[in-house]
């Protein structure tokens, strides 16, 4: 690349996008320890490992062709081509997105977005879904679904961006896409042993809260580069979509928080993580074009119709394990639609962009334009996943489900051969007479691999037997 | 609207800013870690869960007057108006902090140092204090209390920006105001239920070490964007300040290590994070204004009187269950003071364009009456109101602070949230001495059923079924 023709960037410019790559990075453990606080303590390490994976595999894809398929500009309305694949020509030059950065930021930060969503996708299943499949899956449905769906949004070619249909960081290839496509492959791997109407309340409770929190907070933590990067630049813009993520995060907490106080008269952790997701996934389509009201407003809205739609997993007897569709599809299609409501040219503009606006511009089309978007998303996004899944399904060694032994028996030990905690129990003996304390039989539950791969849960025992005696009878 | 309008920032500068934003973001969660790890189990939850709700009422209440108030550019000495109510007219002109930035940035800055002040106070309230009134006392006090004390620091038309008083990253307006309102409220709501006697002293140990060490960590990291980000430029200052931030803290963190291993021959980690927290809090004020060496002493100074002012609570009697007043509203003051000794011009005039007398260091001997003023007036007005606002709500029928006595036994997980973070399995088993042959006599799984009303029973006794265990 000759130096003097190598175009110049702004550092503030291409540090912002580089943290905000960093943030959205983390956004990915954050998944992996919410999700894992919520199951059961059986399945936690799969949990956070499932989604670590997830990441591993569409990295790959996003290196291979993903990045190619979704932004190259030699494509029709539809999906890229492979100009880009291996990410070759990718160097200095003004990335896709915006010129004041160059190609690989662009591509890099963008790559942590699919890790994102592919990584959510696993909620759906948690629990029941086999290790092997779900990375094939991943790198599958990275290519037939988000690749598709993140071109028609954020390629200039693509049919959604030259409609006009408003998507600042994702609403539609991320949430919507995700939500949908867990909906998807849930329905084909079937509901968890037990899991119905007289389910035993005990099985399907959240083991560790405060991993729920601790990923909670990454996740909230990290949006802030999942919105704020998606502004390209560093400028005043990016304030105000800072402004707007945060208070939108609160709002749908604080309204979730006081829906559930309403059932149970209790401050509810669980709807606090919850709602401050909806509130972040309601304002990802609007954070770019919207101003503070109208985030309180999607926050309110994101949080409201997210609980409501908790009820139709019931209704409907689907097993959304972890609920991605509930908290990721509606609320993503929610806050697609409100964007055609509350987007405002002026927000837009404190960057230069110009926009029709929305309703309060009384651009009434706009809101078309949204659910043209949003519901070619979701059905695009539920019609391939079912299909893949249907089709893996089928193909001998890649059945998606566990056997029921390994259900039962737990993904930890299964599939990972590793637990998230190793427990001790301990017997102790205590002598009527004089007090004193004899550990009669000490047991560490852990995980030993037999020969030919065989996991079965071990037990070491210890006894100490002092005198001879156990009991410490004298 | 004007193509130019806001292009006049270097982006440097705000992209350093709102990265800063987002690491203040964080430490919010880790104050709730650290203070949910040094509570019993049973009440882990909800400590992170008040931290985290102190973020989502400062938020709202930021956005509706709480900016509006603290610095809105027509201001009086005391207070602001309402003229950004709503955020009305926080765009892109050139803030009140500082030219560097644009009002909306430092706005969204400036409402993480809001969010984190209430989540530190409310410390002392741990274990004991009903949540919704806490909410509640947290939008009133944000209101009444940190906007009028950021005012008159931050603001170039409060009273003690315009005395001279030198405050970097807000050790009065969040330390010291923080510090003092946790003694008002641990006064009002009084002590926990066996604390204080002989007897119970091993109960109320630090149950999750683990997560105060990640709440340190989370602190330690954010304090970089709170000392940093204060320079509200990404400039030589701003580096200045993340150095001597993170001397301090470390020399701190070694003090209170080596003052707690004469007394025990352990290196205690609570001693650890503790220490590092207070030479954090005491560099705060001083952290755009003092060089490394200074940063050295700050920290020292800090440790030593934080960790002597912990037991202040067992001399005075009151129970501040994670030692906020010691750490926060002792070693705010002790670094107000120390700043009054240590600033330097030249550190102040590395972002080009500030100009203050400096300290002891420039011979300008009033700048500690200067300093006197800024952190005592701070100290008294959090101390007198918030108890002022305390009592009042605890004699309004449905805002009583305190839980019922059951519901502290019990748990403010169980009683207040409805969930646990954690869950206990206790198995009662005997062994037959002969034999060696062991039946469980009972197993009580330690959770929360859903309930009627808001107190219900805790522990459930069952009989042993496959089952029961999966969550366990």
């Amino acid at each position: 690349m000759d130096a003097e023709a190598a175009p110049s960037y702004n550092p503030g410019d291409i540090s912002w996008i580089a943290t905000s790559m960093v943030l959205v990075w983390l956004m990915v453990p954050g998944l992996g320890y919410f999700y894992s606080g919520l199951a059961s303590h059986k399945n936690a390490l799969s949990l956070i490992m499932y989604v670590l994976v997830c990441m591993m595999v569409a990295s790959i894809q996003w290196f291979i062709w993903g990045y190619s398929l979704t932004f190259s500009l030699g494509g029709n309305a539809i999906l890229g081509n492979l100009d880009n694949a291996f990410l070759r020509g990718l160097l200095g030059y003004p990335s896709v997105g915006i010129d004041a950065i160059p190609d690989l930021i662009f591509c890099v930060y963008q790559c942590m977005f699919q890790c994102v969503t592919a990584a959510l996708v696993v909620g759906a299943v948690a629990e029941r879904a086999r290790l092997l499949p779900l990375m094939i899956f991943v790198f599958v449905w990275s290519t037939l679904v988000y690749n598709f769906l993140a071109y028609w949004t954020w390629n200039p070619n693509g049919w959604c961006f030259q409609l006009g249909g408003l998507d600042f960081a994702g609403g539609t290839p991320v949430h919507i896409g995700s939500g949908c496509s867990a909906l998807a492959y849930a329905l084909v791997v079937g509901k968890r042993i037990g899991y119905g109407k007289d389910a035993d309340p005990e099985r399907f409770k959240a083991h560790n809260m405060s991993n729920v929190v601790l990923g909670t907070a990454f996740l909230w933590f990290g949006w802030f580069g999942f919105n704020g990067g998606s502004v390209l630049s560093s400028n005043v813009r990016l304030g105000m979509v800072l402004i707007v993520t945060n208070l939108a995060a609160a709002v749908g907490a604080l309204t979730w928080m006081l829906m559930d106080y309403r059932v149970e008269r209790k401050f509810s952790a669980f709807g606090f993580c919850s709602g401050a997701i909806a509130g972040l996934v309601a304002i990802t389509p609007a954070a770019g074009f919207v101003g503070p009201g109208p985030a309180i407003a999607l926050g309110f809205l994101g949080g409201f119709f997210c609980n409501l739609s908790l009820y139709t997993k019931r209704w409907l007897g689907f097993d959304d394990a972890l609920d991605v569709f509930s908290l990721h599809g509606v609320g993503g299609y929610v806050g697609c639609i409100f964007t055609g409501v509350f987007a405002e040219q002026y927000v837009a503009a404190l960057d230069g962009t110009e926009i029709d606006g929305g309703w309060m511009n009384q651009n009434w089309v706009q809101v078309g334009y949204q659910f043209a978007d949003a519901t070619a998303g979701a059905a695009w996004a539920f019609c391939m996943t079912f299909i893949i899944c249907f089709i893996m399904n089928k193909i001998p060694g890649l059945s998606l489900r566990v056997s029921e032994e390994d259900e039962i028996q737990g993904l930890d030990v299964t599939e990972i051969g590793e637990s998230a905690y190793v427990y001790v129990n301990k017997l102790i003996s205590v002598d009527t007479t004089t007090g004193a304390q004899i550990t009669v039989r000490e047991e560490i539950k852990q995980v030993n691999v037999g020969e030919h791969g065989s996991v079965h849960t071990a037990d070491k025992i210890e006894v100490s037997t002092p005198n001879g005696t156990v009991g410490g009878v004298a | 609207m004007d193509p130019e309008y806001g292009k006049q920032f270097d982006k440097g500068d705000i992209g350093f800013i709102l990265i800063s934003m987002g690491l203040v973001w964080l430490m919010i969660p880790g104050i709730g870690y650290f203070y949910s790890g040094m509570a019993r189990s049973k009440n882990a939850l909800s400590l992170i869960m008040c931290c985290l709700m102190s973020l989502v009422v400062v938020t709202v209440q930021w956005f509706i007057w709480g900016y509006s108030l603290t610095f809105s550019k027509t201001a009086s000495v005391f207070i602001g108006n309402m003229d950004n109510a709503l955020l009305r007219n926080v765009l892109g002109d050139p803030s009140i902090g500082s030219d560097s930035v644009p009002d909306i940035v430092f706005a969204i800055f400036q409402c993480m140092f809001a969010a984190l002040t209430p989540a530190l106070a409310i410390g002392a309230a741990a274990e004991r204090a009903r949540l919704l009134p806490m909410m509640i006392f947290i939008f009133i006090w944000s209101t009444i209390v940190y906007d009028p004390i950021a005012c008159w620091t931050w603001n170039p038309n409060g009273w003690s920006a315009k005395l001279g008083g030198l405050d970097f990253a807000g050790g009065t307006p969040v330390h010291i105001s923080s510090g003092f309102a946790s003694l008002a409220y641990a006064i009002i709501l009084g002590k926990r239920r066996g604390h204080g006697s002989i007897t119970n002293g091993e109960d109320f140990k630090p149950h999750n070490m683990s997560n105060v060490v990640l709440g340190t960590a989370f602190l330690w990291f954010g304090w970089f964007g709170f000392n940093g980000g204060s320079a509200l430029a990404a400039n030589m200052r701003a580096a200045m300040a993340c150095v001597v931030t993170n001397l301090a803290a470390a020399v701190g963190a070694i003090t209170w290590l080596i003052m707690d291993y004469r007394i025990e021959r352990k290196f205690s980690a609570l001693g650890f994070c503790s220490g590092a927290v207070a030479g954090l809090v005491a560099i705060t004020p001083a952290s755009g204004f003092v060089g490394p060496g200074p940063a050295v002493a700050i920290g020292f100074l800090g440790g030593v009187c934080c960790n002597l002012a912990v037991h202040l609570k067992r001399l005075l009697k009151f129970d501040d269950a994670v030692d906020v007043f010691a750490v926060h509203g002792v070693g705010g003051y002790v670094g107000s003071v120390l700043t009054g000794l240590f600033a330097e011009q030249y550190i102040a005039g590395l972002d080009g364009a500030t100009e203050i007398e400096g300290g002891w260091m420039n011979h300008n001997w009033i700048q500690l009456g200067h300093q006197l003023a800024d952190a005592t007036a701070g100290a008294a007005w959090s101390f007198c109101i918030t108890y002022l606002i305390l009592f009042i709500m605890d004699h309004i029928p449905g805002l009583s602070l305190r839980v019922d006595p059951e519901v502290e036994l019990q748990g403010l997980d169980a009683a207040e949230i409805g969930e646990m973070a954690y869950y206990h399995v206790d198995k009662i088993v005997t062994v037959d001495p002969q034999s060696g042959e062991q039946k469980i006599v009972s197993e009580q799984v330690r959770e929360v059923r859903n309930q009627e009303n808001a107190q219900g029973d805790l522990v459930v006794e069952k009989v042993v079924s496959p089952t029961q265990l999966h969550n366990v």
